[in-house]
Order: structure tokens, then sequence, then C-alpha cells
């Protein structure tokens, strides 16, 4: 025998076996190419000068990208090369039979790995290679940073993603040793044609999916937090992970099997075919359309997060900066401030640096941690021992002045002595603040006559998400009062004195660098340490700093959320592109399995037509099943997603709502293409 | 007039762009009066299966006519084609072709159900037929589960149960034991005995030699035929196979 003799008959095998050996090859290609990309854009070869900080961030999210796309390249090629192997299964058992041994075979099947491994890596990286450029492109453009970039190679992404995809199908190959010999040549020949059982109702698997179902749905409902949220995002996703499983696996024929039980239905034409055909797909390719279903979720939750990411930018730059010019500070009831008189005196600075003020938002608040029983909130002396549990956290209470609320809101509140607005409906309308544990405790009684709107947040506190209320009192006065009863309770108790934060923002029509002049000259040499009220006596505080809000802090902004969407979409793609294969296949495995069934059914006396029909909506249903679930899944992940994105101060939910309805429709029409083209295929085989 | 009339056909096979053509039948006439058992012989690549695809409707002749109880085959519509074949065709097939998707009720109801009938009336023809054939108690199992001859004789039932004009057989017992085969030949004598129509097309001698009538065909052609009579079964086994022998020297006999 010649000595080219095996490695021509493996080239043959590949040709021959086209169908299903050329997707394989392109899945290997693209996640090759993927892979690469990931791995050169983590390098980071393209950060020029001053801004090799802002590029770190997406150098953090491509490696985590390598990281995802690693493990989902090994999983996925494992099953799309088992799928292969399954349909190959007569084939290799007829060269058995022939006469070559298993370990010919084996060598055969080594042949093959090294095509694939030469075709598949390198072509990936000359794939990658080409769009490079392009993806660098787009995502200093999400990131907004110059995209024009000069082209480089990056020798060691191709030597890992040659080496890891190497060891990829070095896995597969080993697979398919261990697989081969197990079998004998006469299993081998019928490999792909053994009778498929009935499924087995499963009960408890079907229950257990209700269950871990609920329970995913329950927690997306129920948490109203984002601590909360975040804490429990991942529990979630893994019960509603087993519970998709389960319910295509068990649920589903569970279902099917009593519609069967309904004579009156299923003894109709199409129910007939219909119910028969599904419970019959449904036990070989549960696992498939869970996967499809988990995989189409994954794309939309990742793409509509990282797309409310990034159009929320402004809002959330808004949200944490409320104005272009942002002083915060902290000062203490027995030092010389005046919010009044420092707004006064930074007016005048800004002006006199030629910029005008425009607009400012000032507001003073005090915070403290209180703990309710009824319409009491008290301030306890003690801690809680041991660590705070979730779910009893003190309610974090925000006072606020009515003129700082008008400040903020443009909204006047008539409140009187003795009178409160609150977020927290108190019952009856009375509230007492008590300070301290026992009965010699200070105590201030007051009136709530106007409920707040609950959506009212501040950024310093709407960041920290715990259980917080907003209480707004008349004046000054009274949060000074308030103060004062914390300090004479806390000198028995050893609290720290309270202290008043304030915030000052000034809006001006002064650009980027006119403002950073300005920050200079206010935070310069002569600083406001000079600062001396009207009647000349120095200012006194604690802390003082100035933020801008345009320049570094809206780069930084867009850095962190364009990269994460640039992420997003680029596993998104990734995503979909091994969703369009699993199809792929599921396509044609069933193709050639409905082949023979149509056949029967025309001698029996079915029309084509109607041959047709019964199996294009059967097919249907089966294949938008999947995208109905994920779509299921998406609202209830909305839920949660609302909350997560005020964690990164984006509290648009209707923006977060546009997005996921937007990625939806996008991903339907995506998923549409998909299943035409695979259909297509499918009515090939069937009526061949 | 006969129940089944083949008249003078003629099926050509050529390939899509005109090149190469086969003559799978050259001219094939015979008929088959009500309550007639014919089987139909010859070798691999006589033109059997293509006469028995022609004779379902499932394929269109060349040139010549069936007539099954005066309808003419290629005069009846494409959309009317199943429900024809439907309602006066009944098929058994070598391998069985049942549907894995359904239990062995069902596959036995596929026709009426395809008929629109209601699921009473599906179960009171089901009764005697299943009992007849003695499948009644494998009703709800599913055909991986039951052996070839129960296989077999579900698709039997399944073939009765529309009540067909005539029942199409395709190499019934190829697939089956020795015991199983027996079975399935008394069970075709027992129906046929009670008037109903059957055309087997087969290349076992064995089965051929429970007909009442055996057609021979060669290159497409009937090239003999054998009447049973008054023969017993090994008496008519015998003049079969000397037939063949002749067919396979080449001999050129008409009776």
């Amino acid at each position: 025998m010649s000595k080219s003799f095996y490695p021509q008959l493996a080239l043959q095998n590949c040709v021959k076996n086209g169908k299903f050996y050329f997707p394989y090859l392109l899945t290997v290609l693209c996640t090759a190419a993927a892979f690469y990309i990931c791995e050169a854009l983590s390098e980071s070869p393209w950060a020029i000068e001053g801004e090799a900080v802002r590029y770190d961030y997406l150098t953090m999210f491509m490696t985590i990208g390598v990281v995802i796309l690693g493990g989902f390249s090994v999983i996925f090629l494992l099953y799309t090369n088992s799928f292969l192997m399954k349909r190959r299964a007569r084939e290799l058992g007829l060269y058995n039979v022939l006469g070559m041994g298993k370990g010919h075979i084996a060598l055969v099947l080594s042949y093959e790995s090294l095509y694939t491994w030469i075709l598949g890596a390198g072509g990936g990286i000359l794939v990658g290679m080409l769009l490079q450029r392009l993806m660098i492109m787009l995502a200093r453009r999400l990131m907004r940073v110059d995209p024009l970039v000069r082209f480089s190679i990056v020798p060691k992404a191709i030597l890992t993603t040659a080496a890891f995809f190497g060891f990829c199908l070095l896995l597969t190959l080993l697979g398919n040793f261990w697989r081969l010999g197990r079998q004998n040549p006469v299993e081998l020949l019928r490999g792909s044609q053994m009778g498929e059982r009935q499924p087995k109702t499963r009960f408890f698997i079907a229950l257990l999916g209700l269950c871990t179902l609920g329970g995913g749905y329950g927690i997306a409902v129920t948490v109203k937090n984002p601590i909360d949220a975040l804490a429990q995002y991942f529990l979630a996703v893994g019960l509603v992970m087993i519970g998709t499983y389960c319910l295509f696996s068990a649920l589903s024929i569970l279902v099917l099997k009593l519609l069967r039980f309904s004579r009156n239905y299923y003894y109709k034409t199409p129910h007939f075919i219909g119910v028969s055909g599904m419970i019959h797909r449904m036990n070989r390719n549960a696992v498939g359309l869970a996967n499809i279903c988990i995989l189409s979720t994954m794309v939309m939750v990742m793409i509509s997060g990282t797309l409310s990411l990034y159009l929320g930018t402004e809002d959330s730059l808004h949200t944490r900066y409320p104005a272009q010019l942002n002083f915060r500070g902290r000062y203490r009831l027995t030092q010389n401030f005046d919010l009044e008189e420092v707004e006064k005196i930074f007016r005048e600075r800004v002006e006199e640096q030629g910029a005008e003020v425009t607009g400012s938002i000032a507001y003073q608040l005090t915070a403290m941690e209180m703990r309710q029983s009824g319409s009491t909130l008290r301030c306890q002396a003690k801690d809680q021992e041991g660590p705070p549990s979730l779910s009893d956290l003190p309610l974090t209470t925000v006072f606020l002045t009515a003129e700082g609320y008008r400040s903020l809101t443009g909204e006047t509140l008539d409140l009187g002595r003795g009178e409160l607005a609150s977020t927290a409906a108190f019952p009856d309308g009375a509230v007492s603040f008590v300070f301290g544990d026992g009965e010699e405790s200070g105590r201030l009684d007051y009136r709530q006559t106007k409920l707040l709107p609950g959506d009212f947040y501040l950024p310093d506190y709407g960041v920290m998400a715990m259980r917080t209320a907003y209480v707004v009192l008349p004046d000054m006065d009274a949060l000074e009062e308030l103060l004062n009863q914390w300090n004479a309770a806390g000198r028995n108790a050893n609290w720290r004195e309270g202290s008043v934060k304030w915030y000052l923002g000034l809006d001006t029509g002064a650009d980027v660098q006119e403002q950073q002049q300005i920050e200079k000259a206010l935070f310069g040499p002569a600083g406001p340490e000079e600062m001396t009220d009207s009647s000349g006596e120095r200012i006194e505080w604690d802390a003082m700093l100035l933020e801008l809000r345009e320049g570094m802090n809206t780069e930084e902004y867009y850095s962190i959320n364009g990269g994460f969407f640039f992420l997003g979409i680029f596993l998104g793609l990734i995503f979909i592109m091994a969703m369009a294969l699993i199809m792929y296949y599921k396509q044609i495995s069933e193709g050639y399995e409905d082949r023979e069934r149509f056949k029967i059914m025309q001698q029996v006396g079915l029309t084509k037509r109607e041959i047709r029909r019964s199996i294009n909506s059967q097919v249907l249903l089966v294949f938008f099943a999947p995208l109905a679930v994920a779509g299921v899944h998406l609202a209830f992940d909305f839920g949660l997603v609302k909350l997560l994105l005020t964690l990164f101060s984006v509290y648009n939910s209707r923006l977060a709502a546009w997005c996921s309805l937007a990625t939806f429709g996008v991903f339907t029409l995506l998923y549409l293409a998909v299943y035409l083209a695979t259909a297509r295929t499918y009515y090939k085989i069937v009526s061949e | 007039m006969a129940m089944l009339e083949v008249n003078n056909l003629k099926k050509i096979y050529s390939s899509r762009f005109g090149g190469s053509s086969v003559q799978a039948l050259t001219n094939v006439s015979f008929s088959v009066e009500k309550g007639e058992y014919v089987a139909i012989m010859g070798e691999s690549g006589s033109g059997k299966t293509t006469l028995l695809n022609i004779l379902a409707a499932l394929d269109k002749p060349t040139e010549g006519s069936v007539l099954l109880g005066g309808q003419e085959l290629s005069q009846i519509r494409e959309r009317d084609l199943a429900a024809f074949r439907r309602d006066n065709l009944g098929f058994v097939f070598q391998d069985f072709n049942l549907l894995d998707t359904f239990s062995v009720r069902d596959n036995i109801f596929l026709p009426l159900v395809l008929a629109g009938k209601k699921y009473d009336e599906m179960s009171r023809r089901l009764q005697p037929i299943a009992q007849k054939l003695g499948i009644g108690d494998i009703l709800s199992k599913f055909p991986y589960e039951i052996s070839g001859g129960q296989k077999q004789r579900t698709a039997v039932a399944r073939a009765l149960i529309t009540g067909p004009q005539l029942i199409l057989a395709d190499e019934p017992t190829g697939a089956l034991d020795s015991k199983a085969t027996d079975q399935l030949l008394r069970l075709f004598e027992e129906i046929n005995a009670e008037g109903q129509t059957i055309l087997m097309v087969t290349h076992s001698v064995k089965a051929a030699s429970h007909a009442k009538r055996v057609l021979f065909i060669k290159d497409g052609q009937v090239f003999h035929q054998l009447y049973r009579a008054e023969l017993n079964e090994s008496e008519m086994f015998g003049r079969i196979s000397d037939t063949l022998t002749v067919l396979q020297r080449g001999g050129n006999s008409h009776e």
C-alpha cells in the first residue's frame, strides 16, 4: 500500500462528507478567528502614548473574552465533533469490515484532524488578521478613541491560537479514538440507524423543571433592590438554565403525552402527525433545543445589557455628576460654613475666569442608619452583633431640606414646622426619630404631609443601593436640630460627631479646556483654604473636592462602557454562529430522519402538500419554541438587569426596556434568517 | 369486467439531461379479477418494483394504462390521488414501513385518521381485524418492541382497515423467518378466501406457491403465467421452480 494512501483517504473523506464536514471546519475557523482577535486585542500593542490607561479597560475585557471563548470552543468543538462522528459511524464500520484495522482508521482520523487544524486554525488566524483592524476600529470608535491605528501582527496571539486549537482538536481526536475502541464493526455499521425509542415520561424531571424555572423567575420578580439582584443573579441564571433543560427534556414530553391522551384532539390529521412527531423529536433533540434556547438567551442578555449600559453612559454621567463642575464636601455644625456663601464665592471665582455660570444645584444632607418599627425610626447606640444579614439591613435614612429638594427637582414643598415629606410611607402619617436605646433617649416627632415619588434618588446613595429612604425636612434649622440630637445621644455611646454633607453643582458655558483652567484656578496654589465669608471670617470644613463631568470622567465612562459593549457584540456574534451551526446540524439530521417517514406516509395515502404542511408546522414549532422560551427568559431577566444597571448609575429603565426589545427584534430576524437558510437544506434532503 | 386491468404498460427512465435511458417495462398487460390472489415473480431488475409503483399510482407509466375498478389511474387528479390510494389500495412492504413515532394501534389507524374518521369508528373497525391477525394484545406497544412477524401483521392490519379493493404486497415475506413467513402466507390465504383481492410481488417461490395465479416477468414483459387451479402447494412449488429454471436458462416459452 502506498505511503500516501491514508493521507489521501483522509482528504477524500473530508470532501465526501462535505455536508457535515465543511460546517465543522467553518466552526473551527470562526472560533479560531474570534479567539485570535480576542487574544490580539488583549495584548494591546495599540496603546498610543497617553491613552494606555484607557486602553487597559479593553485589554481587561478582552482577557475575559479569551477565557470565555476558550471554554466555549472546547465544549462546542466536542459537541459538533460528536455529531459528525455519529453520522460517520457507518462509514467507519464499513472500513473496518473491508479490512482496515482500527489502527488504520485511527491513522485516517488523525490525518483528518491534522487537516482540520491546518485549515481551521490556520485559516482562522488569517481571517482573524484580516478582521483585526476592523475590530479594533470598531472597539475604538465605541470607546470614543481615535479609531485610526496602524496594523500590526501579534506573534503571541498567533502562537496561542494555534496551540490552543491544536489542543482542542487533539482532545476531540482522543474522544474519537475512545469511541472507535468501544465499538465493533457490526455496531459501527448499524450505528446511524439504531431504532429510536419512545421517550419515557419523567415526572420527577418535569417537576424539577417546573420548580427551578419557577424559582428562577420568582427571584427575578420578587427582588427589589440591586444588591439582592447582584447577590442572587447567578443563582437565578443557574436555576433557569436547569429549568430550561428539564423543560425541554421532560416537561414538553409530558405535555405532549397528555395531548396524545385526549382522543378527540389527537386523532385529527395535523395533530396526529404533529404530536407524535414532536414526542419523537423531543426525545432526541431536547438537549439541542435547550442549548439553542440558552445560547439565544445568553446572546440577547449580553447584547441588550451592554447596549443599555453603553447608551446609558450619558445618563450615568449625569447621575454621578449632575453638573459640569461638581463640588462635594462635609462640615461639622461647630465649623463656620454656609453653603450660600460658598456658592457665591465659587460663582465669583468662576466668573473671574471669564466663564458664565448658567445653572446651579445646591443641597445639604445628613444620613443615618436607622431601624424602623411602626412609625418609629431609631438610631441604636450599640451596633448589631455579628455580620449584617441581607434580610436585616438597617434603613439608610437620608435627610434633606426643602430648599435642597427644590434645587434638585425644581419642586417646592410647602412644609411647616414639625412636618416632613418622604419617599417612605409611614403609618398614620406620624414619624418619631429616636436616638439611643434607653429611657433617656432623644426624640423628635414629625408628621408626614407628603409622599415623595419612589424613583427619587441621589447619586451619593443610589450607588450604594442599600435600602434607602429620603426624608425632606422643612429647613436647615430642623436638620441641625436632628444632628444635635444625634450628637447628644452619641456622647454617651461614643459615636463620632455627625456632619453635614453638601453638594454644589455649577454649569458654565465653558468648554472642556476652559473648565480645566477653572479647576486649576480654584484648586491651585491660592486654593479654597483662603476663603472667607462676607463678615471676613475664614470658612471651615472637613473635606472638599471638585470633579469635572466632561473630560477625563466622560472618557473613562466611555472607555469602560464602550469596551464592554464591544465585548458583548463580539461574543454575541460568536454565539449566534454556534447557534446557526447547531440549527444546521439539526435540520440535516431531521431531514434524513423525515425522508423515510415522508415516504411511508405518502404510501399510506397522505398528499405531498399535507405532508409538507404538517412537517413544516412541526419543524417551525420545534424551532421557534427555543426562541419563544428565550424571549420569556429575557423578559424576566429584564427585571434583574434593570436593577443591576442602577449599580452602574443607569436609572433609565425605559431605555433598558427599549434596548431589550430592540435586541429581541434584531435577534428574531437573525434567527429567522438562519432558520430559512437551514430549512432549505432540510427540504432538499426530504424531497430528494 | 376485471377489477384491475393493465394494458400495454411501458416505462422508460431517462436521466435528467436526456442522456442515457433505461427501459424498465417494455410491454406489460394483464388483468386481475375480483377475489383473485396473484403473485408476480421475477428476478431483481426485471421491473417488478416499477410495475408495483405504477399500480400504486406512485409513478406514472410512459405509455399504456392502468384501470382499477374501471377508473383510469392517469385520469385522477394529482391532489385526489392520495385519497384514492387511501380508499382503494392497501400496502404491505418487505420492511414493514411502520412509523416509529406511532404505537401499533396508531400505525393501523393512520389511514383512517387521514381519512378523517372518528375514534369510535376506527376502534370498531380495528377490533375484528386485530383479533383475526392476533395482534390484539400488542396494540399499545411500539414497533421497536415487537417481532418482525408482529410488525408485518400490523402492516397487514393497516392495509386491511380501510377495506381496500386491492392489497398490494411487495416482498411481504422478505424480512421474516420461516415460521413468521408461514403464518403470514396462511393469513393471506384466509383473507383471500374472505374475498379480498391480493396482488403480491415476490421472488420467493414459497410465497408465490400460495397464490392462485403466478405471473412471471422478465426484461420488462410478462413472460409466462401459471394457474394453480387444483394443484396443492407443493405441486405448485414444483411448477414454479421449473418455470424459473426455464426462465433463467433464457427459454422462450409462452403457455
